[in-house]
């Protein structure tokens, strides 16, 4: 099978039947009522610590002087992060025609919109007062001020303002066809109304499938410079500071690439849940997982260079505050917090080399949960280690998370899974319309 | 009653392009081919390419950009100049993130709204689905439709203009 080929079975009937099936006929399943029960426990904790916060503060974090930030500021990132994964599979992808995609890019889309609205939580309650968020926004008002537009804040916020409502339309445009299917499948009325409005009157018509396309294209085209730099400004957030360890040219590409491995992960997680549940070997076959495996791998790499990098720059930079918190990276308190992160995003993937283990689903998995962990673990590292050691001795301190820090990390967890296993029982989790083009082209060319 | 036009299914994506091939031939200029995946070919003999679309997103991205900066030029010069330590006012450098963003924010908002104008999206009633069997359209049914509103239109002589195609099957379509 050639790199442009999508790999899957059947006529293009065969996959509208299959994909709009999970979502009109097939039952849920047990696996699917568990995890919605437990994921919508944690939803639950998740609110009921925002109205803590909401009550009491931010004091009810760990989060203290020295370290103010502490896992919000970590889950934040971490979040978005993991969202890079499924714009740059259905953008850069699609730009590069790798038609392998195809069986990927719905449900990596999915994940980003809902990564996105998971991580967005944080900053603004992060703010201490999040009801006052919209003055980063830029209106006239009475008292004549405007947003600070030096601030990496302010231009994070345009940054995750843009890259969430394009994510939204991006999603959306390719789910329109896609909804059609299901509304000209349904039976219910009641389903036959929302899936009709879903579809606003799709009828695949000759023009209408070429704007389509070329409407799909001009998103494709401007996703990718989005998403690289949305990345970049969440770096900003911390290279804008002076602190050693934040202060670096490398920290937007580092973290561009950080996004995108964590992203790999948790589509690889995801890509092998939904394929074991559902049956849907014969679209999301052992070459996808291949090659998002090779993909994991290779930005892994780029992840661990950039580690590299920060040590290399401080021991060859010579400035002693850059080297002290070095050295307080490598062995002070939180050293733990370093070495578990090397050996989650660096160590574990050079298992991804043997080709059977990058189509081994349970390795896979144990690889990706790895991953995931360590991509938070590092974000963790990069804000604590900055801050516990401020310039001057009397402003030394520990940080020690709270129990509604643990609560809002697990909540967003919970919040994340809940909003993707009602995806899975609403949304066709594949791109009934691509399959269909691909499916039709190799009927077209059987020999 | 009123009628929209007459639709027929065809086997496949050749017979498709094949059949508007034919009609063409008989005259008819208003028609409109339905089919589960773009058919390469087939919206060349049906109509000029969508060059709205890239225009608006490069209008939007334009207005985006420019009035972004400026935005930001008159909020921190004319509006509210904040001195601090004899930094320049105009520092331009630390306007470009927010103006990236809201370019490419734009130029998508525009291209998806002229995209949804210029195929006329949403519009939940379409007469095509009055047809029972027009839902094959997006599994893996070709069909065509000849609209009333053709020059050349005249119910009987266009039922026999289809039937001499050899369709699967076709039917009139109720406005």
């Amino acid at each position: 099978m050639s790199d442009r080929e999508a790999a899957h079975a059947g006529t293009p009937g065969e996959v509208t039947d299959i994909v709009t099936a999970l979502v009109l006929s097939r039952p849920g399943g047990r696996a699917w009522k568990i995890a919605t029960g437990v994921a919508s426990l944690l939803t639950a904790l998740l609110v009921a610590a925002v109205v803590v916060l909401l009550a009491r503060g931010v004091g009810i974090w760990g989060i203290t002087m020295p370290v103010a930030w502490g896992f919000a500021i970590a889950n934040y990132v971490w979040w978005i992060g993991i969202g890079m994964a499924g714009t740059f599979i259905s953008a850069a992808l699609y730009l590069t025609r790798q038609g392998w995609r195809s069986a990927l890019n719905r449900f990596a889309e999915a994940m980003t919109v809902f990564a996105l609205a998971v991580s967005g939580i944080f900053p603004v309650l992060h703010l201490g007062r999040p009801w006052f968020a919209y003055w980063l926004a830029p209106y006239p008002d009475r008292m004549g001020l405007w947003p600070q537009w030096r601030s990496a804040l302010v231009w994070d916020f345009f940054a995750i303002a843009a890259y969430v409502i394009v994510s939204v339309i991006y999603f959306y445009v390719g789910l329109v066809p896609d909804f059609a299917a299901v509304r000209d499948r349904a039976t219910s009325r009641g389903r036959q109304l929302v899936y009709g409005v879903l579809a606003m009157g799709w009828r695949g018509e000759a023009l209408e499938w070429e704007r389509h396309a070329t409407l799909a294209r001009i998103l494709a085209g401007l996703a990718v410079p989005l998403v690289f730099s949305v990345h970049s400004m969440v770096a900003l957030d911390f290279s804008e500071g002076l602190l050693p360890g934040w202060h670096s040219t490398i920290f937007p590409p580092f973290f561009v690439a950080g996004a995108l491995f964590s992203g790999a992960a948790m589509v690889i997680l995801l890509a092998v849940l939904l394929r074991r549940t559902y049956a849907l070997r014969q679209f999301i076959t052992d070459e996808h997982l291949d090659k998002l495996a090779k993909m994991m791998l290779a930005v892994g790499w780029v992840v661990t260079y950039g580690y590299a990098a920060e040590v290399f720059t401080a021991y060859y930079g010579g400035d002693p505050h850059e080297l002290a918190m070095q050295r307080n990276r490598l062995h002070g308190a939180y050293a733990w917090l370093f070495w578990s992160t090397i050996a989650c995003n660096s160590l574990s993937i050079q298992a991804l080399w043997w080709p059977r283990v990058r189509t081994n689903p349970t390795a896979l998995v144990v690889i990706a949960l790895l991953v995931l962990a360590g991509m938070w673990l590092e974000r963790f590292m990069l804000i604590v280690t900055s801050l516990y050691r401020d310039f001057l001795p009397s402003s030394w301190g520990m940080f020690y998370p709270t129990f509604w820090d643990a609560a809002f990390l697990a909540g967003s967890i919970g919040l994340f899974a809940l909003l993707f296993l009602v995806f899975v029982r609403v949304v066709p989790v594949l791109s009934i319309a691509e399959l269909r083009r691909h499916a039709a082209e190799r009927v077209d060319n059987r020999p | 009653m009123s009628v929209h036009g007459r639709l027929l299914q065809v086997r496949d994506a050749h017979a498709l392009a094949a059949a508007v091939d034919a009609l063409h031939a008989l005259g008819y200029t208003r028609l409109e081919a339905f089919s589960p995946y773009a058919v390469e070919g087939l919206m060349e003999k049906l109509g000029p390419p969508p060059r709205r679309i890239p225009l608006a997103a490069l209008v939007g991205g334009c207005i985006g950009g420019i009035g972004m900066l400026w935005l930001q030029y008159h909020a921190a010069v004319v509006d509210y100049p904040l001195n601090v330590g004899g930094r320049p006012a105009a520092s331009w450098p630390a306007f470009v993130p927010s103006a990236i963003e809201v370019t490419i924010l734009l130029a998508v908002l525009a291209g998806y709204v002229v995209y949804l104008a210029s195929s006329r999206l949403p519009t939940l009633y379409r007469p095509e689905f009055n047809v029972e069997w027009f839902g094959e359209a997006s599994r893996d049914g070709f069909l065509l439709l000849i609209r009333a509103d053709d020059p050349r239109w005249e119910p009987r002589r266009a039922a026999e203009d289809v039937a001499g195609l050899a369709p699967m099957r076709h039917a009139e379509v109720p406005a």
